[in-house]
Parts: structure tokens; sequence; C-alpha cells
């Protein structure tokens, strides 16, 4: 029974929008009157803060219901209670001071001693505390006496007698005057007022974490300038925020968040008031720190243990997130860019991204399939490209044939090759002649020799190629001829040649 | 333990028994590849550089001051207690042992000892800043090749086959030589637990089949076995079962592919002569050096070679040239093979010892000369895979007992050989128990990027 009104908390922040108004209007009224004293103002005063009074009840039910029932918590949400609770009890404090307020008022003059012994009592506390004060600072004083009774110093003694005695006046004094401010603030409008005033700042506090909750902490400075956002001292975290990637996250980052988390932090629903569906939304949630994934409230949740009631996303749900997701989030709360994370130079160098950019895309699935051929390794050189780095050198002879097969509808896709101690038959070589955009040809100890090396030609973007231990005795001159883009050239038991001179 | 369940691991047990008893040589069976017990990544994370990895361990922490590091100061100060390092030198400073020289184009420093390192120093980066978290060698090594102070975790070779294992599907993706201490799995999958292969001898034990028994029986016991454990995990979804199997399975390939593999005899009698294998002092290194090549060349795709002894507390004047004498020609020729054959492009070599050792005279205490452990300043060599030759990285300070720049903790140095492979250290983890681990502990490390062309 309790779940199905879970709906009801959706209806909190409808809710508290009438409190929200109908305080500030009962205090501008207030104001107001106080300027230009009306008959009219004291009834519909009343009707305010009555009607303030029921709808703020409402408001802290629904409040409840939500926080219990739609299972809402946080730091952030205790908060937000502790301040509602506050105010709460503070505007039924001040509409029972504007409704009953002569009768409490004979009361409490009928009781005034009542009211006044404690005060008394207070004062009393104090004036002890100043006589021992006294005391405490004359017999420090005391050494100091002695000191003066030589003839140079004997001239400060009386500005030191007037100082004991000054501070022991206006001592009493302050105690005193304190003891009738209070008394003076002892009668009910002030009460009233200053119960009015209160509740009015704590409502505007509270309604300031509620909007935190819903629309994302510091949605109000998300949007100023930065100066005066950092004057208000809290803009700093979005601000930073901003210098996350985007490409990263629309690669990477937004993927894993739609499968694990946007069914409830998204569009539709969004749980404790996040969003975690859009770059925007993510960036300004608060639940992200740049360069600080650590002290990110989204990955402490999802690294707490899986049986933690505060775990995200809620165990059993199918919506787990997996150890490489939290990798790739971690690096980008840490600033990587695509790039970046490729590494300074380790990513694509830009022959090679011109080719990522023309072959078609490679599935997984189609990946793994070729691991039905005994031996065969085909790996992605990068996680989002689909240029292969292939390894035949481990298959069986028998099965050359099957592995070129099985990789030639990815011809323009393998840019690195290794072939090594492998045969290469007229097939093969054909085969191994169509990857147009092979950069490194690995065919060391491959049984090649001179007369095969024509179907070299047809790699002219090979820059890496090893025939150490082949029988080819032509010189590199010849080779590099044949291969204008080549680089790096091994040849049979002789010293890498790399560079024209060979 | 339910009856069914303790049934069925006794069942395995037999199952595993009767398989070491009678493991032996046959063809290789044909079968699919078989399934891994967990995920295989399709991609990697950086372009990568390197597609293997041989990393030799100077087990017991090599002395820089005897090999590259040559501080004038120790020379000053020789046999005297400075003020400054009171606490730390009771005994008193020692200067590096052995004159130094000027090696190749670069012109790094390097102690008499290591004539033929210093002729390929061009193509090597010496690190003078390694940095481990602890001065005793059983938390120093574990931190070393576990990233954490903890016994029995995965070791980065564990971690490499993890991501990429081997290629060659007839042999393991990581192989110990000259040392089976940090190769454990952990909590990996069992089937990624380094193969340690014997230097002398046969290579592996109980690996042979007994005369005993036929091939035809064998092959039978194991089929039997790798189905009874398949079967296993699939009752039970647990893909011990299938890591179990893949071993099995891994051990009856290895009774044919391994022996041609570590036949050293195969090699051209200028290669074996390159590496020391023919002379007594250069025998041991040597031989683990050329058989890693072997290996690498073959697909596998991290070896950890150890080479023992380096911990000289007393005695540095007598054991260090030995140790010094032993390793010093086979690397070079290690380093010169890969680079003939082209090998040295994609292949990272890594040479360091857990830390490593004081500017002070330990061994003064019973006569002689001897240095502490130090694990704020080590040496680490690397070579290959793009890695810039003929740089020094990293500073230390005039006694040379700290880092004063560019410190290379051992988590950077993980984070770093794990880049040169494409993987990012910050995503290549492991679920357990509800923390996501990674092969470079907890807290940041760095990937340092300087050490590459």
């Amino acid at each position: 029974l309790l779940h199905n009104l879970a709906f009801l908390g959706d209806f909190h922040p409808v809710a508290v929008h009438f409190p929200i108004a109908l305080l500030p209007t009962a205090a501008l009224l207030r104001l107001y009157g106080w300027w230009r004293p009306r008959p009219w103002i004291e009834p519909t005063l009343s009707a305010l803060l009555l009607l303030g009074c029921v709808s703020a009840l409402l408001a802290a039910g629904l409040g409840l219901t939500a926080r219990s029932v739609g299972g809402h918590a946080g730091e952030l949400v205790d908060r937000h209670e502790t301040l509602a609770f506050a105010t709460l009890a503070l505007l039924l404090l001040a509409t029972a001071l504007q409704l009953r307020g002569a009768p409490i008022a004979a009361w409490l003059s009928r009781h005034r001693a009542l009211l006044r012994a404690p005060l008394r009592m207070l004062a009393w506390v104090l004036r002890l505390l100043w006589i021992a004060l006294c005391a405490i600072l004359r017999l420090l004083l005391w050494p100091l006496r002695l000191l003066l009774r030589v003839p140079v110093l004997r001239r400060l003694q009386p500005r030191l007698a007037a100082c004991t005695e000054g501070l022991r006046r206006h001592g009493g004094a302050l105690v005193l005057r304190l003891q009738l401010t209070a008394a003076r603030w002892n009668t009910p409008p002030v009460w009233a007022n200053a119960s009015l005033a209160a509740s009015l700042l704590l409502v505007l506090l509270t309604g300031l974490k509620g909007a935190d909750l819903s629309h994302g902490e510091g949605h109000l400075t998300r949007n100023m300038p930065p100066a005066l956002a950092a004057w208000f001292g809290a803009a700093d975290a979005a601000a930073a925020n901003r210098s996350l990637d985007r490409a990263f996250f629309d690669q990477r980052v937004q993927p894993l968040l739609r499968r694990s988390c946007v069914k409830c932090h998204g569009a539709d629903r969004q749980q404790a008031g996040l969003r975690l569906d859009s770059f925007e939304a993510v960036i300004a949630s608060r639940v992200v720190r740049w360069q600080d994934p650590w002290g990110s409230e989204l990955m402490r949740r999802l690294l707490l243990p899986r049986d933690s009631a505060a775990a995200m996303p809620p165990p059993g749900k199918g919506r787990e997130v997996h150890a490489e997701d939290l990798g790739t989030l971690v690096a980008w709360l840490q600033g990587h860019t695509l790039e970046t994370l490729a590494g300074k130079d380790g990513g694509l160098p830009a022959d090679l991204r011109a080719v990522a950019g023309q072959v078609t895309p490679v599935e997984d699935d189609a990946l793994a399939r070729l691991d039905d051929v005994e031996g065969l390794a085909v790996r992605r050189l990068l996680p989002d490209h689909d240029l292969l780095t292939v390894n035949l050198s481990h298959v069986p002879e028998r099965r050359i044939a099957d592995a070129l097969a099985a990789l030639a509808p990815y011809a323009d896709h393998v840019v690195e090759l290794s072939f090594e101690g492998r045969d290469a038959d007229a097939a093969a070589r054909a085969a191994i002649g169509r990857m147009r955009n092979l950069r490194t040809l690995n065919l060391s100890r491959s049984h090649i020799g001179d007369t095969d090396l024509q179907w070299l030609a047809r790699l002219q973007q090979l820059r890496w190629l090893n025939l150490y231990g082949t029988a080819v005795t032509a010189d590199a001159e010849a080779l590099r001829t044949g291969l204008p883009v080549i680089e790096t050239l091994y040849l049979p038991d002789r010293a890498a040649s790399n560079g024209p001179d060979g | 333990m339910k009856r069914r369940e303790l049934l069925k691991a006794i069942g395995l047990y037999a199952g595993g028994v009767m398989l070491s008893a009678r493991t032996l040589g046959m063809p290789v069976f044909a079968s699919a590849a078989a399934a891994p017990a967990y995920p295989v990544m399709r991609g990697f994370h950086f372009r990568p550089r390197a597609r293997r990895v041989m990393f030799l361990w100077l087990a017991g922490g090599i002395s820089p001051f005897e090999s590259f590091e040559n501080k004038a100061l120790l020379h000053r100060l020789h046999d005297t207690s400075p003020a400054r390092y009171k606490a730390q030198c009771s005994v008193s400073c020692l200067k590096p042992l052995y004159p130094f020289s000027r090696h190749g184009e670069s012109g790094i420093e390097i102690s008499d000892r290591f004539p033929h390192i210093g002729g390929v120093i061009d193509q090597m980066t010496v690190v003078k800043t390694l940095r481990n978290f602890a001065p005793a060698h059983p938390q120093a090594n574990n931190f070393l090749f576990s990233g954490e102070r903890l016994n029995d975790m995965p070791s980065l070779g564990a971690w490499v086959n993890y991501a990429i294992g081997s290629d060659n599907p007839q042999l393991p993706g990581f192989v110990a030589l000259g040392g089976d201490q940090q190769i454990s799995n952990g909590f990996l999958p069992s089937d990624l637990h380094g193969v340690y292969f014997n230097t002398t001898g046969t290579a592996m034990d109980f690996l042979g089949r007994p005369e005993s028994v036929r091939a035809e029986q064998q092959r039978r016991v194991v089929d039997q076995v790798v189905r009874l454990n398949r079967l296993y995990a699939e009752r039970e979804g647990d893909a011990s079962g299938i890591a179990q199997a893949n071993v099995v399975e891994l051990a009856y390939k290895m009774q044919s592919s391994i022996p041609a593999v570590l036949d050293l005899e195969q090699e051209p009698e200028s290669i074996r002569k390159a590496y020391g294998v023919d002379q007594p002092q250069t025998r041991e290194v040597g031989i683990n050096l050329l058989t890693a090549r072997r290996l690498l060349e073959r697909g596998v795709r991290f070896v950890r070679v150890a080479d023992d002894g380096w911990d000289h507390h007393t005695g540095l004047e007598e054991n260090f040239p030995k140790k010094a004498l032993g390793m010093d020609q086979p690397l070079a020729a290690f380093i010169a093979d890969l680079r003939q054959r082209g090998m040295l492009d994609d292949t990272l070599v890594v040479v360091a010892g857990e830390f490593g050792r004081t500017p002070f005279n330990e061994g003064k205490i019973i006569g002689g000369f001897g240095r502490g452990h130090n694990p704020d300043a080590g040496i680490i060599l690397l070579a290959g895979a793009g890695i810039r030759g003929g740089q020094v990285y990293g500073e230390t300070d005039e006694f040379g007992f700290d880092t004063v720049r560019d410190p290379v903790n051992v988590h950077d140095l993980t984070a770093t050989i794990l880049y040169a492979l494409g993987l990012d250290h910050q995503q290549l983890t492991y679920e357990l128990g509800g923390r996501t681990f990674k092969a470079t502990g907890v807290g940041e490390s760095r990937i340092v990027r300087e050490l590459f062309a």
C-alpha cells in the first residue's frame, strides 16, 4: 500500500510553491502595515498565514512521502528536510501569535513573572561570572602593583587603578543593559514579527535547497558571469565541469549512462532530482567534478559495495555498470579527451586517421567469429576505430587459406600484419597484396624469396617491413624503390637499415 | 559442503592427479580455440608500441653505484661519515668501486663492469629514480610485480596475460625463466599464472609422457579431464572449471610445442656464442635470455627472467663483478639480437631490481664492502618498443641516496609497461569482492611518456 503512495511524493514540488509564495506575501504585508496602517491588513495577514500553514503542512507531508517511499536520500535531502521542519515550526508559531496574539499577550502579561524568572537567573549568572573575572584580574594585576613600587613606574599607578575601576563599573552596566533589553523584547508583537521574519528566511533557504535537488546544485549560478558567481562562492565546480570533454562524453560516457542510469535519472523520471541524460545535465549535476573522479559523487555511488543502500545503480535491475565503464568514467572525469586518452602520440597518425574515416565499421561480433580460425589473432588497433592488427604467425599451415579467406572482407581494415614463419604461397601473397592500407608487415622467417617480391609493390603505404630470416637477397636500395614511403626495413642477417643510407 | 559437491570435488582431484602423473607427448589435438574463463579484449586502449615484454629481474637489487651512478661526492667522502646522513650512515660513505667511462653517441656513463651494455646503450634509456615503497625484499618484490604489498596478488605478467594473452595457442602468454617467484595469477583466473620453465634438465617437470603410457591413453585422459572440468563449470556456473580445463589443454599442447622452442641447439653457433651460452660465467643468463627471445618470437606475450644474487650487503667487491660478468654480455647480445631481427621495434625490454642500494658501506662491519637496500633510488634499464635510445631519465641527489627529479615509482613503471602494450592501467581492471582491482594498486600513477621517443 505504502508503495502505491509513492506517486504522491512527486507532487511535493508542486505543493511547496504555496508556502513559498504565501510567506513572503505575508511579510511584505506586515511591512506595509507598519508604513501605512489599514484596518484590512490584519485580517488579510491572518488569512495568508493560515493558508501558508496548511499548505506547508501538506508540502511537508508529501515531502516525507517522497523521502520514505520514493527513495530519495542523501546529504542534500537531509539538509532540505531539517530546514523545512524548522520553517514549519516557526511558521506555526508566527501564525499562532498572529491569530491569537491578544489572548497570548494577556496570558503572558498575567504570567510575566514566569517569563522573567529565567531572564533574571541569566542576569545573575552573568553578574557572578563578572565578579569572578574581576577577582582573577585583580589577582593577576597584584604582582604588577609590586613592580609599580619602582619610582619611575609609580606614575602609572593611577591609570591602572582607573582601568580596574572602569572595568568593574561598565561591566556591571553592560549586564544591566542586557537585562533591560531582554525584558523589553518580552512582548508578543515583537515575537510574532521575529518568528515571521525567521520563517521567511528559512522558507527561502529550504526552497533553495529543494531547487538544488530538482534542478541540480548551482542552478542559480550556472549562467552567471563568472565574477559574480565566484562572489556567491558556488559556481566553480559547475564552471570547471565545462572543461570536461564533450566528444568523449558523446562517444564513450553517454552510451553507458543511457544503459545504466537514464531510466531513473532521465527526461521522464528524475530520481533525487538528478538527470544524467545529456552533457549539459551531467556537468551541471554536481555529481561529477572535473579532474576529481574519486571526489565525484557519481563514482562514489558506483563504487559502493553492491549491498549498500546508496549503491548505484540499484542492484538486481540488470543495469550494472561494468569495470571497463568505471575506467571510462574515471578517464573522462580526469579531464581526458579521446585524443589524450589514446596518448600523446599513441593516437593515430594523420594518414591512418584518414584511413579510419574511410573504412566501413566492423562489429565486435564479426571479430569474435574470426576466433573460430585456430591461431588467428585479430584486434582493433584502438577502441574507437575499425583498423585492425592481425597476427597470422600462429595459424597452422593448413588453415592459413581459411584465415585469409575469413579476413578477406576486412582487407581494407588491416594496417598491421604478422606473417612470421608462414609459407607465403601465391594465394597468400595475393590476399596480403589486397590489404592496401598495410603500414606494418612482418614476414620474418617466412618462406619467400626474390622471385616473390613483385607483389610487395602493391602495398604502397608500407612503412615497416621485416624480411629477416627469409631467402631474400635483393638489396635495400632495390626494395626501397618499390615502396615509396617505407621507413624501416629489416633484411636477412644484416643490421636494421633505418633511413635511405641503409 | 553438500554431498554432491564433495563427490564432484573428489572426482576433479583424482583427474588432476592422473594428469600430472601421466602427461605425455602426442600430436597436438586440433580442438577449436579454448573458451576463455573471462571476457576477451577486442581492442587496445592505446595504439600498441610493444607486442611483447621481456622483464629481466635483477633480484636482490643491483647497486646503482657500481653500474650507472657515478657520484663524485662519494669519492671525496669515501670512508667518512657526513653529518647529514648520521642516522642512515652508521658506518661511512662508500665510493663507486669501479671506474666509469662514457659510452655510445649519447655518452652515458657506465662502470667498467658493463662493457657490452656500453655497446648497446644508444638503444636504451637508463632510469635512475626507481622508487619502491619498502626497503625489505618480500614486500618490495610483491610491490614491484603486483603493485600490492600483500603476497600472492596477480603479478604484472598475469595482468598482461589477462588482457591480451598469447597469440600462439600452443604456448602460454606468461612465462618465467630463472625463478618462479612473483608469477602468481592471484585472484585472476588460474590459467593466467606464469608458466615456469627449468633452464637445465627437462624444461618442465612432469611434462613428458611416461613410457608406460600409450599416446592414445593419455589423449583419452586429457579429453576426459577437460570434459569434466567444462561440465563442472557449466553446471556450477564456476569459471574456475574453464580455467582448469584450459590449463590442462595448454599443458597437453606444450608437450609438443615446448621441446622445439627450448632446444637451443637449433640456434646457430654465432648466436649461442654471442649470448655467452658456451661460457660458464654467462651460461645461466645467456640460456635464459636466448630462450626468452625464442619464446617471444613464437608469440609469448610476457617473459619474466629472474637473475638472483644481486643482494650484496657484504662482499660487494668480490661478488658484484661475478654477477655483472654473468649479465653484461647476454643482455647486450639479447638487445642486439632483437635489433637485428626487427623485434626491438615491438619488444619492450625492462631490466630492474626491486630497489637500489645505499651510498654507504654496510659491509664495513665485517670488513670489506657492501651496500644496504635503498627503496628511494634504483636503476631501471629500458629498451625497445619506441623507448628513446641513449637517454638518462631522473636525477638523484649528490649522494645518489634520494630522487630529486622525475621519480618513477613502481606503479608508474607498471603503468608505463602497460601503456607500451597499448593498455590503460586505469581501464584494465578486475572485479573482486565488490572492489575494482588494477595492476597499479591504489592511488595515482603516471604513465612516463617521456621515456618514449
